[in-house]
């Protein structure tokens, strides 16, 4: 079923099709939180937030998808989980980011894909991003989002989006060489 | 095209948005430039790998409490209350009833208890009822003896539903607002109901807060009705990790009984409603 006819169902009360979103969803704005809040409390976030939308689901308009604006909330959440929690997550490495582009070594981050973990240190590396480059990415890779609805989303431009996303592989690349040197 | 050239084209590049022209010119600056290539290629590799990572495990499914907390923000929900056996005489004991409809000594009661559980209404596998339980200083102590299915208590829940949410949930501690009961409730005759909680599980109607009145026959009661007074009493859900149980206290002059209904929802997916009734032989109700 098409997704605004879900959306429209769901608005007229129809709890199966609200249900049918959440199982659409439910990956991609767990994978979101988790980017934001980490995995352990990555699912109570998503919980509140599809809590959240159920609440507004009046208040959404349908101008634009309902992955955008649900994604919004999730965002949201989130923040409001990480405000509310003693245990800050964690900042990134302020010396990481204090590399140049010149100190790139793309070398040593082939010789980390070589290692059977290679996908658990770029989630690492990812948690490691500032968030204002993080989300971008997450978004764009995780979410599968276009860079309007990515725009959208964080409320910023599309350009400022994909220029983000590509500081974030940058990054991404230097907190992997980090993660490598690490012992 | 230049490094900085290829480096601001580099995204749109390796996710295959740029027009052939432009592509052309950025793979051809990509043969001769090794240092653009080993990014370019690490950026095919990360971006893969990311894209991998959304599709692989590690993502929990969807949480039951989830359902719960979603069903409890609809205004209709489906009568969704089932009924399993459960041998609950060990729960009951030291459920200090004592006290709601026998002022002197204890009159002898019968009991018919049940415990339902909220699984979509699909299952339902009896009763037991138990027979000539007597009231002690402890509690109650009961004989069971096992009724025939359906004979049964004209207590029946058809559903207990929450329409305002977030009930019993250790991140949103508002109260229920609704519980509805079908009309075999036999609530015609009671006079007076209830509420009771967790920590309150000895209550006799005349000394409560949550007393109310109530007009029946109602088929659906609602709790918005209890206003500031359930509101200020509320109780504290981090009080009791396991969850919130609330009493519902119907007394039926007419049928001479006092019914308790117990919503318990320690269980994150399940609304669990257990009740107990109990016939005054001896004894009116007193309220």
């Amino acid at each position: 079923m098409y997704e605004m006819e879900l959306v429209r169902r769901a608005k007229s009360g129809d709890t199966s099709a609200f249900e049918t979103l959440v199982h659409r969803y439910w990956a991609k704005a767990y994978r979101l939180a988790e980017s934001i809040v980490g995995s352990t409390d990555a699912e109570d976030v998503v919980v509140e937030a599809f809590v959240q939308a159920w609440k507004s689901l009046q208040n959404f308009r349908q101008q634009s998808s309902f992955g955008t604006w649900f994604f919004r909330i999730v965002i949201n959440q989130a923040k409001q989980w990480q405000r509310k929690a003693a245990n800050l997550p964690t900042e990134p490495l302020e010396d990481e980011f204090r590399l140049s582009d010149e100190e790139l070594s793309f070398r040593d981050i082939e010789a980390i894909a070589c290692e059977w973990d290679w996908q658990r240190k770029v989630k690492i590396a990812v948690q490691r991003l500032p968030e204002h480059l993080r989300l971008p990415l997450v978004l764009r890779f995780w979410d599968e989002l276009s860079y309007p609805e990515i725009a959208q989303v964080l409320g910023i431009k599309e350009s400022t989006a994909r220029m983000r996303v590509a500081s974030a592989l940058r990054q991404l690349a230097i907190v992997l060489a980090k993660l490598e040197a690490l012992p | 095209m230049t490094c900085q050239r290829v480096r601001q084209n580099l995204l749109a590049w390796v996710e295959g948005e740029l027009d052939e022209s432009q592509w052309l010119k950025l793979a051809q600056h990509l043969e001769t430039c090794e240092h653009c290539r080993a990014e370019a290629q690490q950026w095919q590799r990360l971006i893969s790998t990311l894209r991998a990572i959304a599709q692989s495990d590690g993502i929990p499914l969807v949480p039951p409490r989830l359902w719960h907390r979603l069903s409890a923000r609809r205004r209709k929900l489906p009568a969704i209350v089932s009924l399993f056996v459960t041998a609950c005489v060990a729960f009951l004991l030291g459920w200090g009833v004592r006290g709601i409809a026998m002022p002197s000594d204890p009159p002898k009661t019968t009991f018919v208890m049940e415990r339902v559980t909220n699984d979509e209404g699909r299952e339902r596998k009896g009763m037991r009822a138990c027979k000539g339980a007597g009231v002690q200083a402890s509690g109650l102590s009961l004989c069971a003896e096992t009724l025939p299915s359906h004979t049964s208590s004209p207590l029946r829940v058809r559903s207990v539903s929450v329409s305002s949410g977030n009930d019993f949930d250790r991140l949103s501690p508002l109260p229920p607002s609704r519980l509805r009961f079908e009309s075999s409730l036999a609530l015609n005759g009671a006079t007076a109901m209830a509420l009771n909680t967790w920590r309150k599980r000895s209550f006799h109607l005349s000394s409560l807060p949550f007393r109310f009145n109530a007009n029946f026959p109602t088929d659906e009661f609602d709790l918005d009705n209890l206003g500031a007074v359930w509101q200020e009493e509320s109780v504290n859900p981090t009080a009791d990790e396991s969850g919130y149980r609330i009493f519902v206290q119907v007394t039926d002059l007419k049928e001479q009984v006092v019914r308790t209904v117990l919503v318990d929802r320690r269980e994150p997916s399940h609304v669990v409603a257990e009740w107990s009734e109990q016939r005054l032989e001896s004894e009116s109700a007193t309220h």
